[in-house]
């Protein structure tokens, strides 16, 4: 149980599907409580997150990053990628080199 | 103007700070060193984490559209119990890997392949589309996991790169000066003092040497 998928309703049944068991549905009023308590628990070692709701709570998620642990991981949910996730790494890029590397990648677009 | 360090003009003083010299500009040698080495590896895994991304987000909407056929054949409750139904995947080893001094993490997802066997749902109440997107999502969680272990290790490494770049700036461009500036304030202090000394026993010859002149008249 060190993979917890947080996402909304889709993404926890397709993660379900491939065998995760401590999968979150959330909305965005609950989310920030949900985040507090797989971080508390304690056993979580991989978060896998959906863009949106990531993006939703941006500093704390960049905290936890720049923590190391638990790692975090932002996955694209049923509406496409958004480009948040790539965003959060360029932003490292820019800090550490000084310079953009790869420009930012048009929306692909998902399913409607 | 660089600012000196607050030290005794000795020629003791001097002998310890031309030692430090030597240690820091080596130490900012081996530091570059290790600044350039990040930067590659850095450099390196930003080209596979994008490439890396393109490939997860490909797949991931490929993956959805499988779960949401699944979902209209099955309906989302057939899906939702299968989901539930499903058995629990083996946890993933976390190690880590040491580069430069940079710890950073190894995910070893266990890998198996699963068929509708074993899975855990029955195989009567659920559809081929759920089998499906059954696999489609167990390979869209290798694909995150990969991206978990490449994303946190650019983090790691991009902060380290921070560190060392302070590092190696500061002993170039404020501790190395600096040092230098107070050696040579030493070394002109001591000069000075040299001339004088010279000075005044020249000084002292000629008023001694006047003296013995004087008593010889």
């Amino acid at each position: 149980m060190n993979i917890t998928v947080i996402g909304d309703n889709e993404t926890v049944t397709g993660f379900r599907l491939a065998g995760i068991r401590s999968a979150y549905s959330v909305k965005t009023q609950t989310i920030k409580e949900v985040l507090g308590k797989v971080l508390s628990d304690g056993k979580t070692e991989i978060i896998v997150i959906t863009e949106n709701f990531a993006n939703f709570l941006r500093e704390d998620i960049e905290k936890i990053k720049e923590r190391g642990r638990p790692i975090i991981v932002e996955v694209p949910d049923k509406n496409g990628p958004q480009g948040y996730a790539q965003k959060s790494i360029q932003e490292i890029i820019k800090r550490a080199v000084g310079i953009e590397i790869g420009g930012p990648k048009e929306n692909k677009g998902g399913i409607k | 103007m660089v600012k000196i360090l607050s030290v005794n003009p000795t020629r003791m003083e001097l002998i310890k700070l031309k030692k430090k010299i030597k240690l820091t500009t080596k130490g900012h040698r081996l530091l570059k060193e290790k600044l350039d080495a990040l930067v590659i590896k850095f450099l390196d895994l930003i080209k596979k984490e994008e490439k890396a991304r393109g490939e997860l987000e490909d797949f991931f909407s490929m993956a959805f559209k499988s779960l949401i056929r699944a979902q209209a054949i099955s309906g989302a409750l057939g899906v939702t119990s299968a989901s539930l139904a499903v058995r629990e995947l083996e946890d993933v080893e976390v190690s880590t890997k040491n580069i430069m001094g940079v710890k950073i993490p190894q995910l070893n997802f266990p890998e198996e392949s699963r068929n509708i066997t074993n899975r855990g749902y029955g195989p009567i109440q659920s559809s081929i589309a759920i089998n499906e997107a059954t696999r489609d999502f167990e390979k869209a969680l290798k694909y995150s996991i990969e991206m978990a272990e490449l994303e946190n290790s650019i983090q790691l490494i991009g902060m380290e790169v921070e560190k060392t770049k302070r590092r190696v700036n500061a002993l170039e461009y404020i501790m190395i000066p600096r040092l230098g500036a107070t050696a040579k304030f030493i070394e002109m202090r001591l000069d000075e003092m040299e001339r004088e000394d010279l000075f005044r026993l020249k000084k002292i010859k000629a008023k001694i040497s006047k003296k013995v002149g004087e008593k010889r008249k």
